[in-house]
């Protein structure tokens, strides 16, 4: 199955899956169908020990990807189910990875979902977000964006809703937070890290079919200089078949642009 | 928290690398729900100095920890007591005698402990034990000024360095079932220790959670490993399995009431050589109690209350 035949949405949850590991525990915010098929790939290919849980649900084998919130196959053959108080309490331990993304995303990483302009006068008000705890309680960030546009990826938030690395290591110590924070970045067009000692954003790979140079224009802020940016390796056959066999077998990913969760 | 997928341990192997000074978590109430047989192994593996915190109240199973000298230097128990059988004899010894200190705490404060470990934040608020002595006393108290400047107790997370807890079924992954009514406290425990180790009557395969996942007491997630000890809580009861094992824990008490009021550890030493000592597994330890005793109080024996 050649890579170019894949969706946008099938080769962000294949790039996004890699990044996963065995024996993790980790989860995303709910209805979030990107984040769900790369860990349930991740499952079926090289982590087949990495187990969802963080999120009420502990340890689901879903057959397939969920088509909205309430969608029961988000709990088949979960082994437990917690309270509410466990899904916002911030557990000592920590979940080793959470997803998260935003209508801005800024140089370092901090996401905003509440409002484009200013408090007072908004020019748009967004959703909010539920959980903005588990950025300092889990042990990496997995940042993605269903679209690369200059609107979204800006140097600086308008609205911190969930903290990234705030303005880099002296702010984020300033302001009392221990976690390592986003670690990567996926988009429809590249792979974004984040730079150890400055903790900007940089760009680690493009994608098949964009350049370099249209990351760089679709991005408002200067990412922090790095190696020069490789092409991210496509999608192999073998991720191909078992994304669309075993993970997403209705082929949600397939089905065109999705609203971002 | 990357970890073996795969959770079930000897007891020696999940309890192994304990540190002298560690803060120990029990399950369980008085003679319900302890996991005595892990208690026993941790015995055996020669853990010095631990400082012990349990629930509302413990009996057999601390009295022993403590019986045996040098194991256990604090504790954190609001009631120890053999309840209707009589005070906790080597407990009250040890007490009396200096050698292990027993702070005053109450279950509001070590509840609040619990939660304040489990949510991740540095502590709970509690009100209503203003007055009494035990607070006083209780380390486990401090106070934060709040708005209007009035002053209200607070009490610091608990983050046990270790947790101990009996359920009556497990799977490997660590999934944990308990039927009794100390079930929430223990779900707070699992979410509030660095390590969390369980026993349990009965492994069960992980089909058996899913059937159910809402009724599931602690996730996996929160354990580190399980031991498959059936009649673990043995002589304290296992609810919905097997009753308290009277005769033994009255025998128990008897011998070593007698004890301390003669000043003479001999008969304590005999008892643990043959019940912790003597036993290098546990099925040694089952095959000492026999078959008809767990018989008899798999079938309720109310005769023996």
């Amino acid at each position: 199955m050649p890579a170019s035949d894949c969706t946008i949405l099938e080769r962000m949850a294949i790039f996004l899956s890699r990044e996963l590991r065995d024996n993790e525990v980790g989860a995303w915010g709910v209805g979030g169908i990107l984040p769900m098929a790369a860990v349930r790939l991740a499952q079926h290919l090289h982590a087949p020990g990495l187990v969802i849980g963080g999120e009420r649900i502990f340890n689901p084998k879903p057959s397939r990807l969920a088509a909205g919130l309430d969608d029961p196959v988000l709990m088949e053959r979960a082994e437990a189910i917690e309270g509410f108080w466990e899904l916002f309490g911030h557990w000592h331990k920590g979940v080793d990875f959470f997803f998260y993304s935003g209508m801005q995303i800024d140089a370092y990483g901090n996401l905003n979902l509440h409002v484009i302009g200013t408090v007072a006068a908004p020019k748009l008000r967004g959703p909010g977000v539920a959980n903005v705890s588990l950025a300092q309680s889990c042990g990496r960030i997995l940042l993605y964006a269903t679209d690369h546009e200059p609107r979204r990826f800006v140097e600086r938030v308008d609205f911190i809703s969930v903290p990234g690395h705030l303005r880099g290591p002296a702010s984020k110590a300033e302001a009392g937070i221990r976690s390592r924070g986003p670690t990567l970045c996926v988009t429809p067009i590249a792979v974004m890290d984040f730079d150890p000692a400055s903790l900007r954003m940089r760009l680690r790979s493009v994608h098949g079919g964009a350049t370099e140079d249209e990351v760089r224009k679709r991005t408002v802020f200067e990412f922090a200089p790095g190696a020069p940016a490789q092409a991210t390796p496509p999608p192999t056959s073998r991720e191909i078949e078992v994304l669309r066999e075993r993970v997403d077998p209705e082929g949600l990913l397939r089905k065109g642009d999705l609203p971002l969760r | 928290m990357r970890r073996d997928p795969d959770k079930l341990a000897t007891p020696e192997a999940a309890l192994e690398g304990i540190a002298a000074g560690s803060l120990l978590a029990v399950g369980g109430v008085l003679h319900d729900n302890k996991p005595v047989a892990l208690e026993r192994a941790l015995l055996r593996a020669g853990c010095t100095n631990m400082k012990y915190i349990g629930l509302s109240g413990s009996g057999y199973d601390l009295d022993l920890l403590i019986a045996r000298g040098g194991v256990i230097s604090e504790i954190f128990v609001p009631v120890v007591t053999f309840d209707d059988i009589g005070f906790a004899p080597a407990y009250r010894w040890a007490v009396e005698e200096q050698i292990i200190t027993a702070h005053m705490v109450d279950v509001a404060t070590v509840m609040a402990g619990y939660f304040a470990g489990a949510s991740g934040v540095p502590f709970h608020p509690v009100t209503a034990i203003r007055g009494s002595d035990v607070t006083r006393h209780n380390p486990l108290v401090s106070e934060v000024t709040w708005r209007d400047g009035e002053r209200i107790p607070v009490v610091a997370a608990i983050t046990p360095d270790v947790a101990l807890i009996h359920a009556q079924e497990a799977d490997r992954r660590g999934n944990a079932m308990i039927y009794g009514s100390t079930a929430e406290a223990e779900r707070l425990i699992a979410r509030s220790a660095r390590r969390v180790i369980i026993s349990c009557d009965r492994l069960v395969p992980t089909s058996h959670f899913e059937k159910d996942p809402m009724a599931t007491t602690i996730p996996g997630m929160y354990v580190n490993a399980v031991c498959h000890l059936p009649f673990g809580a043995h002589p304290t009861g296992s609810p919905a399995e097997y009753g308290p094992d009277v005769a033994f824990l009255r025998g128990y008490w008897k011998m070593v009431e007698s004890a301390r009021r003669a000043k003479d550890r001999a008969p304590i030493m005999k008892h643990l050589d043959k019940f912790v000592d003597g036993c290098r597994t546990h099925d040694d330890y089952l095959a000492l109690i026999g078959g008809d005793t767990i018989a008899r109080l798999c079938m309720g024996d109310e005769n023996a209350r």
